[in-house]
């Protein structure tokens, strides 16, 4: 029969397996994903947890040179406010350092035409913020989260029958 | 115009404590997702209908990486991702959406055909239910004559979400 210490330590091990640097890089390559892609539909986060938000529409006279613009990404449309012009912002929405239990998602890197994408992004998220996680996104990484979690759990419990 | 509630009760044996109803719970949104997504077929075991040509051509397609042979009720990913377990009691769970939701908003609109209209405008993809037959197949894992076993089980399993909740903050 298991004792305490047993099941304590099996718990400990597969927490820690669950929290590895390879699960941590799996579920921020998911959140930077979802970060890009619902941006890129024209929706924005204002603080951890809130509720996705339309973007704040661009001005006339934004819509006017992004249509004169040919260099215009093609995920995006001179009327479409979406962080998108050249793609270069969000695509550089990235996993920047992992560890044991912890992954840290950012934009990075420099731009063609000069400055770093993280300067931009602060810039734009002044009006348009978008470097959040919505409460849905949340669920969506805790569900599988949980998933590795549970196979974790399971094989070490498992273990000590 | 507000949307309907998207709910779908199901009955299940009155043996379940609430940490195995709650485990079952889990497993059918799993489910629903999976079938939605991988075998892209409604409730009753049906191809969900193709996309409009005017959907295919949309730039939300294009962003959204989508392909017009893959009808699978996924665009960013959160209308599947926010259906989970709403309510339960002895005998019955209930999954669906929060009510209100801009999710909720989504499923209504493929459910009944309406996106965001009154009345259908389009074809239903009502993927918001599980045939008795899967049912029983998830129930199996859950055995009411081996109480041992599917209690573990469900500990396991709603333990790994309750220790995966609240994993994302701010720097």
């Amino acid at each position: 029969m298991a004792s305490f210490k047993n099941v304590n330590n099996s718990l400990k091990l597969a927490l820690r397996k669950a929290t590895s640097p390879a699960n941590m890089r799996k579920l921020a390559k998911m959140a930077s994903d979802m970060i890009r892609t619902r941006t890129r539909l024209g929706f924005g986060v204002k603080t951890l947890g809130g509720k996705r938000q339309k973007l704040a529409p661009l001005k006339p006279s934004t819509k006017k040179s992004r249509k004169a613009n040919p260099n215009l990404s093609g995920l995006t449309s001179a009327g479409k406010s979406n962080l998108t012009e050249t793609g270069q912002l969000l695509d550089s929405i990235d996993v920047v350092s992992v560890t044991q239990g912890k992954a840290v998602v950012s934009t990075s890197g420099s731009r063609k035409g000069g400055g770093q994408n993280k300067e931009i992004a602060g810039y734009v998220s002044v009006a348009r913020p978008f470097m959040n996680i919505s409460d849905v996104e949340i669920k969506r990484i805790e569900d599988d989260f949980s998933k590795i979690v549970e196979k974790e759990l399971d094989g070490e419990l498992n273990k000590i029958k | 115009m507000s949307a309907k509630w998207q709910k779908v009760a199901i009955e299940i044996p009155k043996d379940y404590g609430p940490i195995e109803r709650k485990a079952i719970a889990l497993e059918i949104v799993d489910f629903i997702r999976n079938r939605t997504q991988s075998k892209r077929v409604d409730k009753d075991g049906k191809p969900f209908a193709s996309y409009s040509k005017s959907y295919v051509k949309s730039l939300d397609f294009k962003i959204g990486g989508k392909s017009k042979s893959k009808v699978d009720l996924t665009l960013s990913g959160d209308m599947l991702g926010a259906l989970d377990l709403l309510s339960h009691k002895s005998g019955k769970i209930i999954v669906g959406f929060e009510n209100g939701s801009q999710e909720n908003a989504r499923a209504d609109g493929n459910i009944r055909g309406t996106y965001g209209n009154t009345k259908p405008v389009g074809p239903a993809r009502d993927f918001l239910g599980i045939s008795d037959e899967d049912l029983t197949k998830i129930l199996k894992k859950y055995p009411v004559d081996r109480k041992s076993v599917s209690e573990r089980r469900a500990a396991v399993k709603v333990a790994a979400s309750e220790v995966a909740e609240n994993p994302v903050e701010t720097e």
